[in-house]
């Protein structure tokens, strides 16, 4: 097995890649959403401590890890923890893949409506009625949404397959600025509506007393952990191509506070242009209760034909998400291949395994909105178990130790203190708090079938695909642990 | 927009965008 890795050209390029990763598609249609459904100003305050709480803590933690073995997930869990924990590096990947499955579709729902908007099929005077139909017609066409899942999928997988430094390197360096100026485009746009900064208003209303709901707390700190990438296994997998000197905690401050800048942008947009162009509050609220979904096909699709030139501020909206989804989808495929690769796959086989995989498991959620709905649902809970895993090796390895000799390395420009060790060790009580609100909720949505698996977001349906995923990582620890190759942990201890 | 709301929006988009900004040009200053 070749054990030559690639590495990045340049600091920058594995930032701007890292930023891609964490800037995706929940920057901009669940942020805005959630941030302005639970009260704005304090949902703010709450997210930003959920992010120096759990967030930037677990991807210092991931960055560790991956660094310290050079290998994917799986080697990275067998090498760091024993054999015996192959099982949870399988677990990260997995459910990194199953999202990719669903992922590439929705990433094909925004290049339609880029392309639809373009064409201008969103004609001045519609109203929601009508571009429910079309989304409605959109997402019961299977030839349509499972063409764009393809092409998505093909993009994703042709960037990967050139490598890391003339594929996600090179990618990164154009999508991260272009997402950037598409975005502030918008925002200027939005801005100079009449009304606009009632959607400011609405973002940026302190309501400290709200701070006292423990829903605020529990929603921010469920956005920041899915929206930041933080136990996704990216970081991992990005962290085996970094240089020896590298700035851990700087270069995930970065990743986190980018994270963060770029769902303020989104948020700056989304919500004004609501506000502005809505014809009453009454349809602002219903907008903003109409999910992920609903308020960007349906609503802002409506919205954006009130507006002038209206047209190419939807297609510059569509575009600035379809490529939030594709620098996201990068590192997707990237912790599949990465493991593929650990296993003596070469890159370019390796990568077409996995985009093949990608198309096809993914053929089901562009069959069926609910099948992607019930795999978003489940897949989101099971991240905060990834999460966990992740904070458990750290925890088992011992903190303070990677902390002194790993991260507060002599080239560091930021030495991080013991902080950091303690929300590791906090970790898991945040992880029964979050994971078990969310249990707790899909309960109260099935009062007398919480138990059915068939239910869409029931609890039965989360405990039999978690007993699924842990069965196969289970079954196959000591395989993968066997096939994978020795990371340089291993070859030190030998 | 209320002055507390403009104050919070200030405070936020400093918080953030200055701290980004400032990581970002040790990065680049970095010579490791």
């Amino acid at each position: 097995m070749s054990t030559k890795k690639e590495q990045w050209g340049s600091r920058w390029g594995f930032i701007a890649a890292s930023i891609g990763m964490a800037i995706g598609t929940g920057n901009i249609w669940r942020f805005p959403r959630v941030a302005a459904s639970n009260g704005g100003g304090p949902f703010l305050i709450a997210w930003t401590v959920a992010l120096l709480v759990w967030s930037i803590p677990l991807l210092i933690g991931e960055m560790v890890i991956g660094r310290k073995t050079r290998l994917g997930a799986i080697g990275a869990f067998r090498d760091f923890l024993g054999k015996k924990y192959t099982w949870m590096g399988t677990w990260i990947v997995m459910v990194c893949m199953l999202i990719m499955f669903y992922y590439s579709v929705v990433m094909g729902w925004c290049f339609k409506y880029f392309t639809m908007s373009v064409a201008g099929v969103f004609k001045p005077g519609m109203d929601t009625v009508a571009t429910e139909a079309i989304w409605n017609t959109f997402t019961t066409t299977p030839s349509q949404t499972i063409l764009f899942h393809f092409l998505s999928m093909a993009i994703g997988g042709f960037i990967v397959y050139k490598g890391i430094t003339g594929g996600i390197e090179k990618a990164s360096k154009i999508m991260i600025p272009t997402l950037f100026g598409l975005m502030l485009v918008a925002l200027f746009r939005v801005m100079t509506l009449p009304g606009a900064l009632l959607g400011l208003e609405y973002l940026f209303n302190p309501r400290i007393e709200m701070l006292a709901n423990p829903k605020i707390w529990l929603e921010a700190f469920t956005q920041s952990a899915w929206s930041t990438g933080a136990g996704w296994g990216f970081i991992i997998t990005y962290a085996v191509y970094t240089k020896k000197k590298e700035d851990v905690a700087g270069n995930c401050m970065i990743m986190g506070i980018g994270n963060n800048v770029g769902a303020l942008v989104a948020g700056m947009t989304v919500l004004p242009a609501i506000f502005a162009l809505s014809p009453s509050v009454e349809f602002a609220n219903d907008a903003l209760a109409s999910g992920n979904t609903g308020i960007t096909f349906i609503y802002l699709a409506q919205l954006f034909t009130r507006m002038p030139a209206g047209r190419w501020i939807s297609a510059v909206f569509f575009l600035a998400m379809g490529v939030a989804a594709l620098s996201s989808l990068l590192p997707m495929i990237e912790v599949g291949v990465r493991s593929f690769m650990d296993a003596g796959f070469s890159r370019k086989k390796a990568t077409k395994v996995v985009a093949s995989m990608g198309f096809l498991l993914g053929v089901p959620s562009a069959y069926s909105l609910n099948f992607l709905n019930n795999q978003d649902f489940v897949l989101g809970v099971a991240l905060l178990v990834s999460g966990l895993f992740v904070s458990f090796a750290i925890t088992k390895y011992g903190a303070e130790k990677l902390r002194k000799e790993e991260i507060n390395t002599p080239w560091a420009d930021f030495k991080i203190g013991k902080w950091w060790s303690f929300c590791i060790s906090i970790f898991p009580l945040l992880f029964i708090a979050i994971s078990g609100w969310w249990v707790w909720q899909s309960i109260t949505w099935y009062p007398d079938s919480w138990w059915n698996p068939l239910e869409l977001y029931s609890t039965g349906t989360i405990a039999v695909q978690f007993i699924v995923y842990i069965a196969f990582g289970l079954l196959t620890n000591n395989w993968l642990a066997d096939k994978t190759e020795k990371g340089e942990l291993t070859k030190k201890a030998i | 927009m209320s002055v507390p709301a403009i104050t919070m929006m200030i405070l936020f988009l400093g918080f953030c965008g200055g701290l980004f900004f400032i990581l970002i040009n040790k990065a680049f200053n970095n010579k490791a």
